[in-house]
């Protein structure tokens, strides 16, 4: 009787045990967000313009019951965005030109966790330094935010937001200018 | 010896070779060193805090006794000083420090400290620092501000401006005094007490001829009258004079002894119940309203509420309750308002709103979009704003059946629900008469992710009607229903039909 009592203690055990968690996670649309976003802020280009659209034949006749699809309806949208996506988008993309020459000097890199990490203080007076700590703490602080509206527009759950950090800083390693500090996978800090 | 002579070499290690000073020491057990410092730097090794290009003077005298007795006045006129991402400008308020206390590696007493910068800023007590805790205790502390308007200026604005452009958008004028006794910190206990007399000015509010006296900690059990009063608020709801605020702190909490009446916009708000609680940090109350009509508003709406309980938090500001705004002859009432980082650049606003009969004759007087004569009823489900935008909502319009109300919707109507649904005007409209009667209008919109979902609420043979025509006039049906148009798009059609 015991040993049938811990027969069933322990299937029960392997059952669990055998559980397979699937934690959803879109990679495809989280690669597509990441690029689209990093492009918009980095290369300072105006929001992604919708392409031209005419409006439907105004001479075409319709009957009583309106027939026209509208024109935005033509395929599923893929872009990712919401209203603070697009106000933390603005303050990236205002920010840049003053974080641009302390990534081109070294002083600033882009980090594997899809931030920006202080390198190096040398040569900057404390006023710089100062502005370096402000523009890299407000910097991150709306990445911060970037990543928890996009996670929870893509339905990424909060736990794998990390993942979706790794393939925005793919992105933001991509977008520096050259001789930049960016870190490797390993952990290691090498010139783009 | 050894470690009380390490002790003294790394004070000593603190000053660059460029301080040229004369300082002698017998045996490590006195140490004295006076004279004068110009571009003295120095930076933390973890980068966190440090000075640079510091010019002042420099009198310390260190006695090794059982503790190392301090006795120390530095004055600095020029350079910096980082703390963090905090930059301060000796140079703009120069600062002077006069100590005497007791010193080991655990931490500080001073029996005596007084910390003056320029003629603005006198800060004098008694107190000690534990270095391995982080605490501090003040046995006694006065600071007096002569100048807010600067000291704002210097301490705050200047060197936080980059990473809190709100601050240049707030003015503070007057003096300020900070008293404590027996305070602690972390761990808030003791008293520690703010009075002001001045004026303050943020985003939309100005506030003059403010005078308060308020506990920023109070933990001590006796009741202690505290007030807040201001001679003059004004906004763009006009000018409200002599504003008094009674109040009384007990046990780390600050009471409104009194229920207050406010008049405002038109009308008056009652504010009651209002608790204040110090660490951490919370406003709790009761408001009602009376015939709120805001000036500046696009639309005629009177705000009334019967007793909203409030919580304020730094997360949050949440409502309990709700706020009724009567508008062309219905009801729109407003609940489930919360404010998610209140104090924050980016505040969430959440709702929920249910509107009730109110009058698309008079509404559309109001608006561009056509004439359309009847009533609505429906909801705002879900609403969120965020940075000053609709982020999600769902809403629910539908017209209802009034005896009195005549039910009929003008062609300019119709063309701007077509255009708001699909993109575009109906076509071939020349023979259409003007206005013509329908039987029902049910629309259903949903914000989500920058995509807009419309439907039709009317379902008949397999269709979706956002307009149901009587015998005669015109059915709009969704031929769509379900397919997402982006935020963008809707934005243009909007101004489509602003411009029609």
């Amino acid at each position: 009787m015991k040993r049938a009592r811990w027969g069933f203690v322990a299937l029960v055990v392997f059952l669990l045990a055998c559980v397979t968690v699937n934690i959803y996670f879109p990679v495809t649309a989280a690669e597509k967000t990441a690029e689209e976003i990093v492009k918009e802020v980095r290369e300072q280009i105006p929001e992604k313009e919708e392409e031209e659209k005419n409006l439907p034949d105004g001479s075409e006749k319709q009957s009583w019951h309106f027939i026209k699809v509208a024109y935005a309806q033509g395929g599923e949208a893929l872009e990712v965005s919401n209203a603070s996506i697009r106000a933390i988008k603005a303050s990236l993309k205002d920010r840049y030109p003053a974080i641009l020459p302390y990534l081109q000097k070294g002083i600033v890199g882009e980090n594997q966790d899809g931030f920006v990490e202080v390198r190096t203080m040398e040569g900057l007076a404390l006023p710089g330094k100062a502005q370096v700590k402000q523009l890299v703490d407000a910097e991150n602080k709306d990445r911060t935010n970037l990543y928890r509206e996009v996670g929870n527009a893509l339905k990424i759950d909060q736990n794998q937001v990390g993942r979706l950090q790794e393939i925005f800083a793919k992105e933001w390693q991509k977008s520096v200018p050259p001789g930049s500090w960016i870190q490797a996978d390993d952990g290691s800090w090498v010139t783009r | 010896m050894i470690v009380r002579a390490f002790f003294l070499l790394n004070i000593i290690s603190l000053f660059s070779p460029q301080l040229a000073v004369p300082f002698f020491y017998n045996d490590f057990s006195i140490f004295q060193m006076a004279g004068g410092v110009s571009g003295f730097c120095y930076m933390s090794p973890d980068g966190t805090w440090g000075g640079e290009n510091l010019r002042g003077t420099v009198n310390v005298r260190i006695v090794d006794q059982e503790l190392l007795g301090i006795s120390a006045e530095v004055s600095l006129e020029e350079g910096y000083f980082l703390y963090d991402k905090w930059l301060f400008d000796w140079k703009e308020t120069p600062l002077t420090i006069q100590m005497r206390g007791a010193m080991d590696r655990h931490g500080l007493a001073f029996e005596e400290g007084e910390i003056t910068f320029a003629d603005n800023f006198r800060l004098s007590g008694q107190g000690s620092a534990d270095f391995e805790e982080r605490s501090i205790y003040l046995k006694s502390l006065k600071a007096s501000f002569a100048d807010t308007a600067h000291a704002y200026r210097e301490f705050l604005e200047k060197p936080l401006k980059t990473l809190y452009p709100v601050m240049e958008k707030i003015a503070i004028e007057g003096k300020l005094t900070v008293t404590a006794q027996d305070f602690s910190y972390p761990e808030w206990g003791g008293e520690l007490w703010a009075s002001f007399e001045g004026a303050v000015s943020v985003p939309g509010i100005s506030l003059d001829q403010v005078s308060m006296l308020v506990p920023l900690c109070y933990e001590g059990p006796l009741r202690k009258e505290c007030f807040v009063r201001i001679g003059s608020l004004l906004s763009d709801q006009g000018r409200v004079s002599n504003l008094s605020f009674p109040l009384t702190a007990e046990s780390g909490q600050i009471h409104l002894t009194k229920a207050l009446r406010i008049p405002f916009a038109g009308g008056s708000v009652l504010l009651s119940s209002l608790v204040e609680t110090t660490a951490p940090f919370s406003i709790a109350g009761k408001l009602s309203f009376e015939n709120i009509s805001p000036r500046g508003l696009p639309i005629p709406a009177v705000f009334a509420s019967d007793g909203a309980s409030f919580t304020l938090t730094l997360e949050k500001l949440s409502v309990e309750g709700s706020v009724v705004c009567n508008v062309w002859g219905g009801e729109v009432l407003i609940g489930g308002l919360e404010i998610n980082d209140p104090v924050s650049a980016s505040p969430r606003i959440k709702a929920e709103i249910v509107f009730k009969e109110v009058d698309l004759e008079r509404l559309s007087e109001y608006s561009v979009f056509g004439e359309v004569k009847g009533a609505i009823s429906g909801y705002i489900k879900d609403l969120v704003i965020a940075y000053g935008q609709p982020e999600a909502f769902e809403l629910v319009i539908e017209t209802v059946k009034d005896k009195g109300k005549r039910q009929s919707i003008s062609l300019t109507a119709v063309n701007n629900i077509s255009i708001l649904a699909q993109g575009a005007p109906i076509m071939a409209s020349w023979f259409l008469p003007e206005t013509f009667p329908y039987e029902r209008i049910g629309i259903k919109c949903k914000l989500k992710n920058d995509l807009f979902y419309i439907h039709g609420l009317i379902n008949d043979r397999g269709l979706e009607y956002l307009v149901k025509r009587k015998r005669f006039g015109i059915d709009v049906v969704n031929r769509s229903p379900g397919q997402p148009i982006e935020f963008k798009e809707m934005v243009k059609r909007l101004e489509t039909i602003s411009r029609r």
